[in-house]
């Protein structure tokens, strides 16, 4: 009896203790206090006041890396051991600073983790941010790095739209934030559909009519074959591919969107869904009576002329025994080119806090897990590991594509992972799972100068809107997808015939609105800022 | 008179032990309450009254008084629209849901084979398929019955019945799978209250010559009533707080998104809770509200039983007034 009665309190002690356990408090400051800790907001102007001596400008514009001993934490959604292995090397050429690195998964999550971390102050010094920048802009998270970013050399020879379009200002004079991973948009093209219907490849520089012309030839009753299926949509491309100033969705310049481009590739798209050129959807009568199974990818069919799909699809699928027995031949095309060369790519931004106490070496850390030559040559040897990530290798996991625009890291990438028709200087890196080398001679051969396109037009990305917008996801959220019993804009033309072009004057108003409500709301938390940033916009 | 003094009842070392016993037993939940729940509770009512913005170096606050509350009513078209399709399918689907319960609750507690194979079955859902695991198979299409014709059933509702009925119904429909995966707690608590019900009443009730239905109707529900209403409140909290739930999504962004915020998705949580506390306290007006008419009859006698005590006391008060009444006239 005795014994039980000590077993229950013991329980329950546990019980309470575990309940508790959430509880603990580090030795850290956990910033909970509204005054403004002094450091913040020290970026680009005041970077001096934290060097100390060190604040000399070295040769490559920048001031010098501090030579005390430092910590410095990184919040990233990468690839665990690819970065840890970054920032070993990082740590090997800065010896006096270490980095910690903390990984989280690429979910809902992500960006609610983050500003947990800064309410309980143990915010990271360096991080990437998923999707939506506003959460970023409306609490200052991002810190004023425009100084390291326009004094950088290395950053002239980047993917061009950086600069260009100037990412990561989101539309005021500070650079914020920067791309941090590159994943270019493909429209996979399955050249055994095109040779079994009978027709030439399209070309790899084409255009947008050339690109639907291409749909519509693979779209076959006979043969049962469908034009496309996408992820993601048409409509985002329509504005990038025509509109020579458009740097992001809905035909947006910079200051303001201009929908009528948004308005023509809705137009197109739903008329492309209507006209049965898009495979069927799953879950569907028309699915199994299509391919028998109602469950089926569409991709997976054999029956498909092309896929838009994520960048990675080619690595973690269309290039697996299991579809190149299937017969199937995927090899990518850009989004279709603009008159400037533009096409549309995933990038994920990242950025310094305001509340660094090392802004520089914050900044450094940044580049090399983003965007720097040396960075990327760490990434690449261990990309090209496969000796240690032999179970699961790390060019295997959603590997993106270089931002910096240095030839041989370039050359070395798409060489050691991908098809080329030019003359090899680096082999192909062997696959472990399959035991055989990832790219044959026959795959060269074959598929070589798809890819060759594929890598030299894809390096002028514009990106999706909520990354680099602000207000955008608000905008979308209230005003273009549905609403109540009120359907979305893209289904009210595709279902209820409605025409695009009647929505363009009221969405283009709300969009600017809501991108204002957003920058006035990030001006107003910078102002906050000790001292303040201001932000013009 | 004399005043007599009552003792006070003392109870005795056994009870004090198993009352402190008890008192150990609710303290985890005391500590947790007080220590995890009623702060941030007063902290998040604080954050709807103000605009926050969450800074690296601090947290700021600008006090707006009930700024974000009227905004959600009068300026935010999507947080009623949300709050009006979860009203109506949390309304259809609490009963669905505990009606499921209860006949597969009273199957599980008959004499068949495997009995025990069937309870894990049934309650496997809550401990695998909850949240991220539930929002995976949510997305791929795992929580409909594959077999049904969602597109016709929406029709045919749409024709017949009003549009926030027939969104709410097709939502049913079209969820299924998942309301039916959130039945296993409730099939526990009924099973366990099945069991406590004294088989003595249905051999009684049998041998007047009562059937399984008017021992069901008679006997098995008003014994397990408590049960009904507690698992239509577990059933209300546990629709009211999953990942998919499009008003906890709501929230969620508001708090990420540029003119939202932490103040303004803390009001938005607050008008939340009530109109949850709301919904469960219709449910239990509902269900408690309404007793049967066994318990109308017994209460009825029972009053009639105290009136009639009533009654004699006072025949007997006055009874006795007048024979002291006498006796004075008589001296």
């Amino acid at each position: 009896m005795r014994k039980k009665k000590l077993v229950s309190l013991m329980l329950v002690a546990a019980l309470g203790m575990s309940m508790l356990s959430g509880c603990g408090k580090d030795e850290k400051d956990t910033n909970t206090n509204p005054t403004p800790t002094p450091s913040s907001s020290n970026q680009g102007d005041n970077q001096g006041d934290n060097q100390g001596d060190n604040d000399q400008q070295n040769a490559s514009g920048l001031p010098a890396m501090t030579t005390d001993q430092i910590t410095l934490t990184y919040m990233h959604f990468d690839s665990e051991n690819l970065v840890k292995e970054v920032a070993a090397a990082f740590m090997d050429k800065y010896p006096n600073i270490k980095v910690e690195t903390m990984a989280y998964v690429a979910d809902g999550e992500y960006n609610n983790t983050l500003l947990n971390l800064i309410n309980t102050g143990e915010t990271p010094d360096c991080f990437m941010i998923l999707g939506n920048c506003d959460f970023a802009l409306s609490n200052a998270v991002l810190g004023d790095m425009t100084q390291y970013w326009e004094n950088d050399p290395e950053n002239q020879n980047i993917l061009s739209t950086i600069n260009t379009a100037k990412l990561g200002y989101y539309g005021t004079d500070k650079k914020l934030a920067t791309p941090m991973k590159f994943f270019p948009d493909a429209i996979y093209c399955d050249l055994n559909v095109f040779e079994t219907l009978n027709l030439e490849a399209p070309n790899t520089e084409w255009k947008w009519d050339e690109m639907v012309a291409a749909i519509k030839a693979a779209t076959n009753t006979t043969a049962g074959t469908y034009g496309f299926n996408q992820f993601h949509s048409l409509v985002t491309y329509y504005p990038v591919a025509n509109d020579p100033n458009c740097i992001g969705e809905f035909g947006w310049d910079g200051k303001e969107y201009h929908m009528e481009n948004w308005a023509k590739g809705v137009n197109t798209w739903a008329e492309l869904l209507n006209g049965k050129y898009h495979a069927p959807f799953g879950d569907t009568d028309e699915m199994e009576a299509w391919t028998g199974d109602r469950t089926m990818w569409a991709a997976y069919s054999g029956k498909l002329g092309f896929q838009i799909d994520a960048f990675w699809t080619y690595l973690n699928l269309f290039d697996t025994p299991e579809y190149r027995q299937r017969g199937m031949e995927w090899v990518p095309y850009t989004t279709p080119l603009s008159e400037s060369g533009a096409t549309f790519g995933v990038l994920d931004f990242g950025g310094i806090s305001t509340s660094t106490e090392h802004p520089r070496e914050a900044y450094e850390l940044l580049k090399w897990m983003g965007w720097g030559v040396e960075g990327w040559k760490t990434k690449l040897k261990a990309l090209k590991d496969v000796e240690t990530y032999k179970e699961a290798p790390l060019y295997k996991q959603s590997m993106p594509c270089p931002i910096t625009l240095d030839e041989a890291i370039w050359e070395e990438f798409q060489q050691s992972f991908f098809p080329t028709a030019q003359t090899r200087k680096y082999e192909s890196v062997y696959n472990p799972i399959d035991e055989e080398p990832q790219v044959t001679a026959e795959e060269d051969t074959k598929y070589g100068k798809y890819f060759d396109a594929f890598f030299k037009n894809c390096k002028k990305p514009v990106p999706f809107g909520d990354c680099q917008i602000p207000g955008f996801s608000n905008f979308l959220s209230t005003s273009y997808f549905a609403v109540g019993e009120t359907p979305g804009v893209e289904d009210q033309v595709r279902l209820e015939g409605k025409d695009a072009n009647d929505f363009v004057d009221q969405l283009q108003q709300k969009g600017k609105e809501a991108n204002q409500a957003a920058l006035d709301q990030a001006k107003l938390a910078y102002g906050h800022l000790n001292p303040p940033v201001e932000l013009n916009y | 008179m004399k005043k007599v003094k009552v003792k006070k009842y003392k109870p005795g070392k056994l009870k004090r032990r198993e009352n402190l016993m008890g008192y150990v037993f609710v303290l985890p939940w005391l500590i947790g309450i007080l220590g995890l729940v009623l702060y941030p509770l007063i902290q998040s009512f604080n954050f709807s009254l103000n605009n926050i913005i969450m800074l690296p170096s601090g947290r700021v606050m600008q006090f707006i008084g009930i700024d974000n509350y009227t905004r959600i009513f009068l300026k935010d078209p999507t947080f009623i629209l949300d709050l009006k399709s979860y009203i109506t399918e949390t309304i259809i689907a609490v009963p669905v849901i505990v009606a499921f319960a209860l006949i597969i609750a009273m199957l599980l507690n008959g004499k068949i084979r495997g009995r025990g194979f069937f309870r894990m079955i049934f309650f496997l859902p809550v401990i695998i398929a909850s949240g991220p695991v539930m929002t995976q198979l949510v997305d791929q299409d795992a929580a409909t019955i594959p077999m049904l014709n969602l597109t016709m059933i929406q029709q045919m509702l749409n024709q017949y019945l009003p549009g926030f009925l027939a969104e709410g119904i097709s939502s049913i429909f079209s969820n299924m799978i998942t309301l039916l995966w959130y039945s296993g707690v409730q099939i526990l608590i009924f099973l366990a209250a099945l069991q406590k019900i004294d088989t003595s009443l249905y051999e009684a009730a049998k041998i007047d010559g009562g059937s399984a239905w008017e021992c069901f109707w008679k006997i098995t529900l008003p014994t397990i009533k408590p049960m009904l209403l507690l698992n239509a409140v577990y059933t209300v909290i546990s629709l009211s707080n999953n990942d998919q739930n499009s008003l906890i999504t709501l929230i969620y962004t508001t708090m990420l998104s540029a003119t939202g915020g932490y103040g303004y998705a803390s009001a938005m949580a607050w008008c939340y809770s009530i109109i949850v506390t709301v919904i469960v306290a219709v449910f239990a007006l509902i269900i408690m509200g309404r007793k049967d008419i066994y318990e109308r009859r017994a209460k009825k006698y029972r009053r009639e039983v105290k009136k009639q005590e009533r009654l004699a006391r006072k025949i007997r008060k006055r009874g006795l007034k007048n024979e002291q009444r006498n006796a004075k006239k008589a001296a």
